[in-house]
């Protein structure tokens, strides 16, 4: 196994995992002092129903202080204040974020000010404010897929200023994470696609990425493992709870590996994609997962090719000649998608060019695709990836995303030496 | 892969590894808002010069050295933990940087224990008590022999074990200034100890994802480096690589349950004093020889994590498994004549395997038989198997 | 016990090393600053920052060394009040004309909208050698960037075009992630640059 010559793993938050999971909460709040949580979740999540079986799982064993369901799609820093009136308000003395990647992140940010004090999360701006152990916080995904319950940032807005502010530390890492099948049983057919994919580009591009390192790497390799044992026949069956145990498993470890080893460029085209058009995270991650590896296959072949084996199994990766296997990862997850589109009736969109609104016009017209090109220089995920990527370049693969069409290899610009790690 | 029904986890302490690593150990504490460490060190630490190179690594930084305690030999007793809190607390320390393995460490947290409680015993706890609250950060620098102890949520004092979650480290550096071994026997000890903590973690029933995902990288490095380790103890690739594995080990290890290895080679070392190391170099084999005559059921991610990928997917499904143990035992092996091999070798009377193989068992809480633990503590006593 | 066996211990300092980065990134700075004038290109990424940004590099722990001693054994020209107060900082700034220029490395007094802070001064020293690339580094944690994340992006492309101006290809090689061929820039263009900064750095 590859020794870096240098790396830093963190990833201190203790998961609990199983089919009666959400029932332990109490008993582990208890043996951190902490009697009273604070519910954050948003409506979403309130209105299907999920918010009652956590508060049944719990009953009687813990008084929940309140629920608080106001968190918006974009976490917002006054939303943060609202809650912590009411953490205050209600004595609560912990905080459980039931929800997906808003909700965890408005819930790492109250936890900030209701540890610290103060009643205004923009005084703690800034990298390194958050210097002590802050209140008992569990989180509940609901998603299996952001594994925003394994970071360390919380991205949250300031509609004023328009800015997405950065708050970061390793105090924000969640105490508990609660990885239960409940949580997600009622996630629909696309919505597991994508998130999952949302998954599995987090564990592949851990894989790749210029940080890698031995611990992300075997965390990412289970998460693989896991998605493409179980996606398709979750996709096909619902109420398959195993499977759902085992996608909330991988997106976790996912988590795990890619906020210690960062990601590369397929969130970058990721990210750029999403606020320029407000293409799904998840959607935007399954698009260009291939084109990410294809991009990268000149400066990582051999790593990529490693992918193969939790992809396909180790009988397939035996049987696949060494120059061959970076292809033929490429080639599967192309498959995955296309496997994943013909099972959700089309709802799952493999080219940028597929993707539709509620009204059925196109989300990306092609005539956006060179001003997200250019746009792509102002996220920072374009330095961890292993090959330079530019604004043209960055075009030329837009195009072939929107398109459907793999990437013309000669196009690809080379000239950098092997990636050291 | 096979998720349990249900399973916890948590590896607490930040690790870093690597070339220059020590330098970020000054940003570290600032993340703790901490301004003056005390260090602890052992006698051997400060006569190898490795001291000298540690306080270099705290030039150009705002970090005073509370004090230097080197007093640590081969036992962590509360007298000397009470010393070190002493010093901690005229100097007005404000965090701990443990350099320094086994006891070292122990002693460590139990002056964290004690300057964070504000108490100067540690009976409460030996009694039953459970530490709750957040203790003071506290990092570790591991130099050469290890323990396996290191990074999980133990520590012996006076012989007598406490655990709680907050006694985990905060921080692990490993860096190649302090990591290379002082002679073989050291680097085979706390290489056998790793993979016997790994084995356990793999080898155990309940085992889940996360804990094979920790334990998989220990077994590669132990497979890939331990070989040349004890033969170039010196090196640094290999010495890191150790460190790194002994580190992930623990951390696999404090979220399984201890394998019969664990517990006898604890037992036998107990009452003997003896490190556990010697024992598991004698335990695992037979119990791995034991294993294969019985053809217990194991997962095959032990023969994944020990020869890697390819051979492994050039191997058939159904021999995996057997392959794996296999594999441990050449690995085991491969120490040669280092440590010695059989029990009666280190001089260990025959009647007293009886009593502890019946106190393993009872520590099992019935996953282990005395019957089983007999039949491996008596094969060891020849040494048959190694 | 006789606490005083174990005496307490302030740190040390690295001269030469501090030498060596103080005088690196004056240089660097200025190399900067003379790109930006010359290249079209360092042009065009410069243009996409906004007015009035001003840029910080700086070894931490910020105020570790306001040394006195040390500056007699700088080079006369790198000495300012700055760095004799707030150790080893580079400060760069757009002033209002769009021009991009070294503002010395006194923060007294001026808005800083991107930071990029080395962990150590060690740290440093791993970048500042090639050892490791910007990206590397960025990667090993040698250093952090705080501010208006979304620039950054282009402050680093604007310092490994630099790169590739300042340092024969051997060297350039291994700080940037990929050396421009011929067909991306030619080499009459690289090499005019070159000279051109070199001159720019110790004239203007």
């Amino acid at each position: 196994m590859l020794l870096p010559s240098f790396y830093d793993f963190c990833c201190r938050v203790k998961t609990i995992s199983g089919n009666k999971a959400l029932e332990k909460i109490p008993a582990l709040l208890a043996g951190m002092n902490a009697y009273r949580p604070l519910i954050i979740t948003d409506k979403g999540v309130a209105s299907a129903g999920l918010v009652d079986v956590v508060k049944k799982a719990m009953e009687n064993k813990l008084k929940i202080g309140a629920v608080y369901d106001d968190v918006p799609m974009d976490s917002d820093y006054k939303i943060v204040n609202d809650a912590v009136r009411v953490y205050r308000q209600k004595g609560c003395d912990s905080i459980i974020a039931i929800g997906g990647g808003s909700v965890i992140d408005t819930a790492k940010g109250v936890n900030i000010v209701a540890s610290l004090g103060g009643d205004n999360l923009l005084d703690y701006e800034g990298y390194g404010a958050v210097k002590r152990k802050l209140k008992p916080f569990v989180v509940v995904p609901t998603t299996a897929g952001t594994g925003s319950e394994m970071t360390l940032v919380a991205v949250i807005t300031d509609p004023d200023r328009k800015i997405k502010m950065n708050f970061v530390s390793y105090f924000l890492l969640p105490d508990l994470a609660v990885l239960d099948p409940r949580m997600t049983r009622t996630l629909p057919a696309f919505l597991t696609a994508s998130t999952a994919m949302d998954a599995m580009t987090h564990a592949c591009e851990a894989y790749f990425c210029i940080e890698k390192n031995p611990i992300s790497d075997s965390f990412a390799f289970r998460a693989i493992t896991m998605i493409s044992e179980n996606l398709l026949n979750v996709v096909k069956n619902p109420g398959n709870l195993n499977g759902r145990l085992a996608l909330a498993n991988a997106s976790t470890m996912a988590g795990a590996a890619f906020s210690n080893s960062m990601v590369g460029m397929v969130h970058n085209l990721g990210h750029t994609v999403g606020a320029l058009c407000h293409v799904p995270h998840g959607v935007a991650m399954s698009i260009f997962l291939p084109y990410g590896l294809e991009y990268n296959l000149h400066r990582s072949a051999d790593i990529i090719g490693e992918i193969l084996f939790p992809l396909a199994g180790p009988e397939v990766y035996a049987s696949t000649r060494k120059k061959h296997r970076a292809e033929r990862v490429i080639e599967l997850i192309r498959k995955l998608n296309q496997d994943l589109h013909d099972a959700t009736g089309g709802k799952h969109p493999r080219f940028l060019k597929e993707i539709y609104d509620r009204n059925g016009s196109p989300v990306v017209p092609q005539s956006m695709l060179p001003v997200i090109a250019q746009a792509i220089m102002l996220d920072g995920a374009r330095l961890t990836n292993p090959e330079e990527l530019l604004p043209e370049d960055a075009r030329m693969v837009l195009e072939h995303a929107w398109e459907g069409t793999p990437l013309d290899r000669k196009k690809i610009k080379k000239g950098g030496r092997k990636v050291k790690y | 892969m096979l998720i349990p029904d249900y399973y916890q986890f948590l590896i607490h302490p930040k690790i870093i590894s690597g070339k220059c690593s020590l330098e970020n150990i000054p940003s570290e504490l600032n993340g703790y808002d901490a301004q003056k460490p005390l260090v602890i060190t052992g006698k051997n630490i400060m006569e190898r010069g490795l001291v000298k190179k540690f306080i270099k690594a705290f030039y150009d930084s705002t970090v005073t050295l509370g004090g230097i305690f080197d007093e640590v030999r081969d036992y962590a007793g509360i007298s000397l933990a009470r010393d070190a809190a002493f010093l901690y607390k005229e100097r007005g320390c404000d965090s701990i940087i443990a350099l320094g393995n086994g006891t070292v460490v122990d002693l460590a947290k139990a002056v964290n224990v004690l300057v964070s409680e504000k108490i100067d015993n540690l009976s409460a706890y030996h009694e039953g008590a459970s530490i709750s609250r957040q203790l003071k950060p506290l990092i570790i620098v591991p130099a050469c022999r290890s323990n396996g102890m290191e990074a999980t949520n133990v520590m012996t004092i006076d012989n007598r074990r406490i655990t709680a979650d907050f006694l985990y480290p905060d921080v692990i550096v490993i860096d190649p200034r302090m990591t290379p071994g002082c002679c073989p026997e050291c680097v085979a000890e706390s290489g056998v100890i790793a993979l016997t903590h790994a084995f356990a973690a793999l080898t155990d029933e309940a085992h889940n994802p996360m804990t094979a995902a920790v334990a998989h990288p220990a077994l590669s490095y132990l497979s890939e480096y331990l070989p040349k380790g004890v033969t170039r103890p010196k090196n640094k690739d290999a010495s890191i690589a150790l460190a790194n594995a002994s580190v992930l080990a623990a951390s696999a290890y404090s979220n399984t349950r201890p394998g019969m290895a664990d517990l006898l080679a604890e037992e036998l070392s107990i009452i003997t004093g003896i490190s556990v190391g010697k024992y598991m170099r004698i335990l695992l084999p037979s119990l791995i020889a034991d294993m294969q005559k019985k053809k217990i059921k194991i997962s095959d991610e032990l023969f994944l994590s020990l020869v890697g990928m390819e051979a492994y997917a050039a191997t058939p499904v159904q021999e995996r498994p057997q392959k794996g143990l296999d594999a441990a035992m050449k690995l085991i092996n491969s120490l040669k004549g280092l440590l010695p091999k059989s029990l009666e070798q280190l001089k260990i009377q025959k009647y007293k395997l009886a009593e502890v193989a019946r106190v393993a068992a009872e520590r099992s809480a019935e996953r282990f038989t005395d019957a089983d633990c007999r039949t491996v503590l008596e094969q060891a006593w020849e040494g048959s198997a190694v | 016990m006789n606490i005083n066996k174990y005496p307490e211990i302030q740190p040390g300092k690295k001269l030469i090393k501090r030498i060596y980065v103080a005088v690196f990134m004056w240089f660097f700075a200025r190399a900067i600053q003379a790109a930006a004038k010359v290249d079209e290109e360092v042009k065009k990424e410069v243009e996409t920052i906004p007015a009035n940004f001003t840029l910080r590099l700086i070894v931490n722990p910020e105020k570790a060394f306001p040394l006195f001693f040390y500056a007699k054994m700088l080079p006369r020209f790198i000495v300012d009040k700055g760095i004799l107060l707030y150790g080893l900082q580079m400060i760069m700034g757009k002033d209002k004309k769009g021009k991009f220029r070294y503002q010395g490395s006194d923060p007294r007094g001026k808005k800083i909208n991107l930071s990029m802070a080395f962990t150590s001064l060690e740290a440093a020293m791993m970048v500042f050698t090639f050892r490791e690339s910007l990206c590397t580094g960025y990667a090993h944690s040698r250093f952090v960037v705080e501010g208006d994340l979304p620039f950054a992006q282009s402050i680093m492309r604007i310092m490994d075009l630099t790169a590739v101006f300042l340092l024969p290809k051997i060297v350039a090689k291994l700080v940037v992630k990929r050396y421009p061929k011929w067909s991306e820039m030619s080499p009459l263009r690289k090499y005019l640059n070159r000279v051109l900064v070199y001159l720019r750095m110790f004239t203007v």
